[in-house]
C-alpha cells in the first residue's frame, strides 16, 4: 500500500486529517503528563518529532534489508538510538528542558506515534515520502501540545511560558501576577478535560467544513 | 542464505551501528553534561550560603564563601556536607539531606548552615514528586520565610500542628514534615559533626555519599 497523496498532502494530513493527538489518539502519556506549560509542551513535542523523522528515515531506508520476522525489534532499537541522543543531547544543551522533563524523554521510546508511522508508513514507503510523513506528524503533535500545555498554563497558572533557559525566559502574566490559579488545569485531570475540549473542536470544524 | 541467520546478522548489525553512535555521541556530550550539574549544584549553593546578616529567602544575595564547594565536600552518613569557606575559614555549610516519608517518596533539600550559629541561612529543594500546587508550595520562598534566617533555638521546629512554630502548607502537612525532617538532619550535623566539617579531607569529585 503505497500512499497516493501528493508530497504536500502528506505533511498536511499529520497537522489536521490525521493529528497523532487529537484524531489518532497516539502517544498520549506524555501528552497528558508533560503539557502543564507551553515550553514543555513545545520542547516535548519537539524531541519526539526529532526521533519521529530519524526513525521514519531510518526504517524507511533499510526496510528493504529488514527481514519482516525481525522488524519490532528493529524499528525499537532505531527508536530507542534516537531517543538516547536526543536525550543526552537535551542534559548537554537544554539543562534545565531535561530537568522539566525527566522521565518523559527516554519514554518517548514507547511513544505509539513512532512505533505506528514506523510500521505503518516508513517501512511500505519511500524514503522522501517517510519524512515528509514524519515532518507532518512531528508538527501535527507538537502543535497539539503545544495548545495544550498553553491552555492548561494560562487557566491553571495565569502564565504563558514560550521559553526558559537559566535566568532567560519568555513569559507572560496574560491573566495578571495576582491570579490564584485553577490547581485542576496544572494536574493531571485538567489535561484529560483539555484534550476532551479540543477534540470536541477540531470534530466540529471538520464536520462543517465537511457539510459544505 | 537461511532466513534465520539473515535475522540475526541484520539485528547484529543494526545494534552493533547503533552502539558505536550512541557511544560516540556519549564521549561527546558527557562532559557537557556534566559541567551542567556542576553549575547547577554550585549556582544552589550559592543560593543556601548567603552574606546577609538576616537572609530574606526571596531575596538574592552574593555568596558569603570565596572558593568552590562543590569541590570541598565531605560525607556525613548518607548527606553530602558541602563547605563554603571566606579565607580557609568556614563561614557556612550547604547540606544536602533526604526528607524521608514526603507524600510522594522522598525530597532532597539542600539546606544551608551558617557556622557561627547554626542560622538556617537557605533552602533549596533539589528533587521532589510531591503533589503540584499543594507539596510543591515547599520549594517557594514565601514558605520558606519563616524558616530561613532563624537560629536553632529562636523557633520550635515542627509543624505548627505538631506543636512547633512552622507553620505547615494547609494540605501538604505530610510534605511540611518531611522538608523538616531534612532541616533537623543538617542542623544535627551542624552540632554533632563539628569536627569533621573544620578537619576531614574533601571527596574525590564525583564520589557519592551512600552511608556506608
Amino acid at each position: 500500500m503505497a500512499s497516493k497523496e501528493t508530497g504536500l498532502g502528506e505533511v498536511l494530513k499529520g497537522i489536521w486529517r490525521d493529528n497523532p493527538v487529537l484524531t489518532l489518539l497516539l502517544g498520549l502519556c506524555p501528552t497528558l503528563a508533560v503539557t502543564n506549560s507551553a515550553y514543555n509542551g513545545i520542547g516535548m513535542g519537539v524531541a519526539t518529532g526529532f526521533v519521529l523523522i530519524g526513525s521514519n528515515m531510518f526504517v524507511s531506508i533499510l526496510k528493504s534489508i529488514i527481514p519482516k520476522s525481525v522488524r519490532i525489534p528493529v524499528y525499537i532499537v532505531v527508536i530507542a538510538t534516537f531517543v538516547t541522543i536526543v536525550d543526552m543531547a537535551l542534559k548537554a544543551f537544554m539543562f534545565e528542558l531535561s530537568q522539566s522533563l525527566g522521565l518523559f524523554v527516554p519514554l518517548i521510546v514507547v511513544n505509539c506515534v513512532i512505533l505506528g508511522r514506523a510500521e505503518a508508513f516508513a517501512s511500505k514507503n519511500t524514503v522522501l515520502r517517510s519524512i515528509l510523513d514524519a515532518v507532518g506528524m512531528a508538527v501535527g503533535f507538537t502543535l497539539a501540545l503545544f495548545v495544550l500545555g498553553a491552555i492548561r498554563e494560562i487557566i491553571g497558572s495565569g502564565t504563558l511560558t514560550l521559553f526558559q533557559m537559566g535566568e532567560t525566559e519568555v513569559k507572560f502574566f496574560v491573566l495578571g501576577k495576582s491570579y490564584p490559579g485553577i490547581l485542576v488545569m496544572i494536574l493531571p485531570p485538567g489535561a484529560f478535560l483539555t484534550l476532551g475540549f479540543m477534540m470536541a473542536a477540531r470534530n466540529v470544524i471538520q464536520s462543517r467544513l465537511d457539510n459544505k | 542464505m537461511p532466513e534465520s541467520l539473515k535475522m540475526i546478522l541484520v539485528l547484529t548489525l543494526i545494534s552493533g551501528a547503533a552502539g558505536l553512535g550512541l557511544s560516540a555521541m556519549n564521549d561527546y556530550t558527557k562532559p557537557l553534561a556534566a559541567d551542567n550539574n556542576r553549575k547547577f549544584t554550585l549556582s544552589s549553593i550559592n543560593g543556601v550560603i548567603p552574606n546577609a546578616a538576616t537572609p530574606d529567602a526571596c531575596q538574592k544575595y552574593a555568596p558569603a564563601f570565596d572558593n568552590a564547594p562543590d569541590k570541598d565536600a565531605i560525607c556525613v552518613g548518607a548527606s553530602t556536607v558541602y563547605r563554603g569557606r571566606k579565607g580557609n575559614e568556614v563561614v557556612g555549610i550547604a547540606v544536602e539531606a533526604i526528607g524521608e516519608e514526603a507524600y510522594s517518596g522522598t525530597i532532597t533539600v539542600l539546606v544551608g548552615i551558617r557556622m557561627n550559629d547554626g542560622q538556617l541561612s537557605g533552602l533549596k529543594v533539589l528533587k521532589h514528586a510531591e503533589t503540584p500546587g499543594l507539596g510543591s508550595i515547599m520549594t517557594k520562598c514565601e514558605f520558606q520565610q519563616q524558616m530561613v534566617g532563624k537560629g536553632p533555638g529562636d523557633i520550635n521546629w515542627t509543624v505548627v500542628k505538631d506543636g512547633g512554630d512552622v507553620n505547615q502548607i494547609s494540605g501538604a502537612t505530610i510534605s511540611s514534615r518531611s522538608l523538616l525532617r531534612a532541616i533537623h538532619k543538617a542542623q544535627d550535623i551542624w552540632k554533632n559533626n563539628r569536627e569533621d566539617i573544620l578537619n576531614k579531607a574533601p571527596i574525590a569529585e564525583g564520589e557519592v555519599c551512600d552511608g556506608k
